[in-house]
């Protein structure tokens, strides 16, 4: 992967709101936090962080399923935040999506078939004589026999509908897919399977994948950079191998620190809530002072392609 | 090793289903000491989860268990009438669940959960505030207070599952069935919990039947593991003893793909394949459709368990040794 890659998509300060229901979160609650990064084309992007920290929500809002509250989606130079549902429509076939549970991304009383055909039919880029071909083509690019043709979803297994997902994706030569835990309910067996697929499909083809993740093995595996998301907030992000190898934010390196580590009885176990104003990670972070409780970090860069949001890095010895 | 907590076998259980039936668990044999951690690994429907659910009688209306023996602490659990097994379930039993805010009546604060669990053990005139703040303080949630007025709703996955853990420690119960605590969390709080069950069984002396389908979490908490495929135990030993030398074809494919994601090979190995369908289950052994090394004899007969008693492996390979 050379640096001097063509941008395919840029996100200029992406937030993304809800309204609370005013728990103590307040009128609106913020998703994703005034997030910037750059996917390039061809390039793998892990997206990774806990369960809450907006990685989703940021994925469905580049794919416009979600309207940002602030900031710009850069497609190409054509930004796609304000645009609406008509004019997005041309966008829509560049930018796919593979979900985590394959059973509820199927009409289940379509035929496999009518699934994989129905993107073309939408995008009115298949004539219909030529539909039956097409279908056969995109089963045989995943793996499976057309004899799946006239299946239902619910006659597939989880690994063969993924699958079908990632088939049905790609029928419209996408520049983008966007794979949202995608092989995270998948069985340990099959899920290998799974991963080389995708690897071996964004290899032949060039394509960008933003590849989101809580697993930080399979992220590895994946990805060329990898983005850190800590509560809406993106803390670091860089170089798979610098990701992996020298950690900068706290957090990340907290994150990469659980891979190896025994299981001890008398571990550090308490829960932390994020900082309310500040650094999102400072009431968990050893190194915070009360700069850091001031006002959240902007995203600083450490290297070439890796960028930190920490006040402290410097201060902070290597890992 | 002492008298077993838990005693189960020939454990079956089927489905009736509209054209049959179909048996998810098909003659499972295991046994848990006081103070054990024994790891059930294995993929969805190999019947891990039903395992548990069949000994905690927590089946849906459509099931139906039998077993040669299902003992717990000498009791024939299958004499026990409903009335009975309430008394020992949410007692001297005790479930963690894999979704835990389901877990919790969405009604009722956290404060009300606690305070069920410490009269149903104590008895309803003990004084349980200040015990449920230091159940609290043990899974590491600094102000029990502030957490004891929350609705379940308003609690995050890991804190959620921190508070059942708490509950689990106020009951002490005798047997823990936890059917993947961690697997909706991330890597930090998946440590945190797993650091709290080593702290559950170092406490409480009771037995674990820990549930999970990641072959290094078993491999770091438990003392031993026992991994099902299709509805049997294929493989079980010590933890130590299974890592080292695999027998079984499956449990060495699952524990090859484990360790190629850690050391970043530069492409997985694959199990071919998929689960076997069991309304029509292949002939012989259940995994010989996807296995490597089947032999003419593996299609034709299904295997015993073969081995000494601590490492046993339904695999022809195991024979010899």
């Amino acid at each position: 992967m050379s640096a001097a890659q063509e941008s395919l998509m840029r996100l200029e300060n992406l937030s993304v709101s809800f309204a609370g229901h005013g728990h103590g979160d307040g009128p609106h609650f913020r998703a994703v936090d005034d997030v910037s990064l750059e996917i390039r084309a061809g390039e793998v992007l892990g997206i990774v962080g806990e369960s809450g920290s907006g990685k989703t929500t940021l994925a469905k809002a580049l794919l416009r399923l979600y309207r940002p509250s602030a900031g710009r989606i850069l497609y190409r130079g054509t930004d796609l935040a304000p645009l609406g549902e008509r004019a997005l429509r041309p966008f829509r076939r560049n930018l796919q999506m593979v979900f985590q549970d394959p059973l509820s991304s199927f009409n289940p009383r379509q035929t496999v078939a009518e699934s994989l055909a129905m993107p073309l039919r939408l995008h009115a880029i298949c004539p219909r004589g030529e539909m039956p071909a097409a279908v056969d083509a995109a089963l045989t690019r995943v793996g499976l026999s057309p004899n799946f043709r006239d299946r239902f979803p619910h006659e597939l297994s989880g690994g063969q509908l993924q699958r079908v997902a990632i088939g049905r994706a790609l029928t419209l030569s996408p520049s983008l897919l966007v794979a949202d835990e995608a092989v995270s309910k998948l069985d340990v067996s099959v899920r290998a399977q799974i991963l080389n697929l995708l690897r071996d499909v964004q290899e032949a083809s060039r394509l960008s994948i933003l590849f989101i993740t809580h697993d930080l093995h399979v992220a590895r595996y994946l990805c060329h950079r990898i983005g850190v998301m800590y509560f809406g907030k993106l803390v670091e992000i860089g170089p798979t191998e610098e990701i992996f190898d020298a950690p900068r934010h706290p957090y990340t390196k907290a994150l990469l620190g659980t891979l190896d580590e025994e299981i001890a009885e008398d571990a550090e176990v308490t829960a932390a809530p994020p900082a309310a104003t500040g650094c999102r990670y400072a009431s968990r972070c050893p190194h915070a002072t009360d700069a850091c409780a001031a006002e959240h970090p902007p995203l600083d860069r450490v290297a070439e392609g890796h960028a930190i949001a920490c006040y402290r890095w410097r201060e902070i010895p290597d890992a | 090793m002492s008298a077993p907590i838990l005693e189960i076998r020939d454990l079956r259980t089927r489905f009736d289903l509209h054209g049959g039936s179909l048996e998810v668990v098909r003659g499972v044999d295991l046994a848990i000491a006081p103070g054990e951690m024994l790891g059930l690994i294995g993929e969805s429907g190999s019947g891990k989860t039903i395992t548990g659910l069949s000994i905690l009688r927590l089946l849906p209306g459509n099931a139906r268990m039998t077993a040669a023996t299902l003992r717990y602490k000498g009791t024939d659990l299958q004499t026990l009438d409903h009335r009975q097994f309430q008394a020992l379930r949410g007692r001297s039993l005790a479930m963690i669940f894999q979704n835990p805010v389901g877990a919790f009546n969405p009604a009722k604060r956290v404060d009300w959960h606690l305070r069920e669990v410490i009269r149903r053990r104590h008895g309803a005139d003990v004084d349980w505030a200040p015990a449920a703040s230091e159940a609290l303080k043990a899974v590491g949630i600094p102000r029990p207070e502030r957490v004891l007025r929350l609705y379940p709703h308003q609690l995050s996955g890991g804190m959620a599952q921190r508070i059942l853990i708490a509950m689990v420690l106020a009951l002490e119960p005798d047997l823990v069935i936890a059917d993947e605590p961690t697997t909706n969390l991330d890597n930090i709080v998946e440590r945190q919990i797993l650091s709290l069950f080593r702290r559950l069984q170092s406490r409480l002396k009771a037995g674990f039947l820990f549930i999970t389908h990641d072959m290094t979490v078993a491999a770091s908490l438990c003392d031993r593991i026992a991994v099902m495929y299709a509805g049997e135990i294929v493989e079980i030993g010590p933890t130590r003893d299974v890592f080292a030398a695999p027998r079984h074809p499956y449990t060495q494919g699952l524990i090859a793909t484990a360790i190629a994601l850690k050391r970043k090979a530069k492409r997985l190995q694959e199990i071919a394949g998929e689960l076997p369908n069991l309304v029509a289950p292949p002939p012989g052994c259940l995994f010989s459709p996807r296995c490597a090394q089947a032999m003419e004899r593996c299609r034709a007969a299904e295997p015993p368990l073969f081995g000494a008693p601590q490492h046993r492996t339904r695999c022809y390979l195991a024979e010899a040794s």
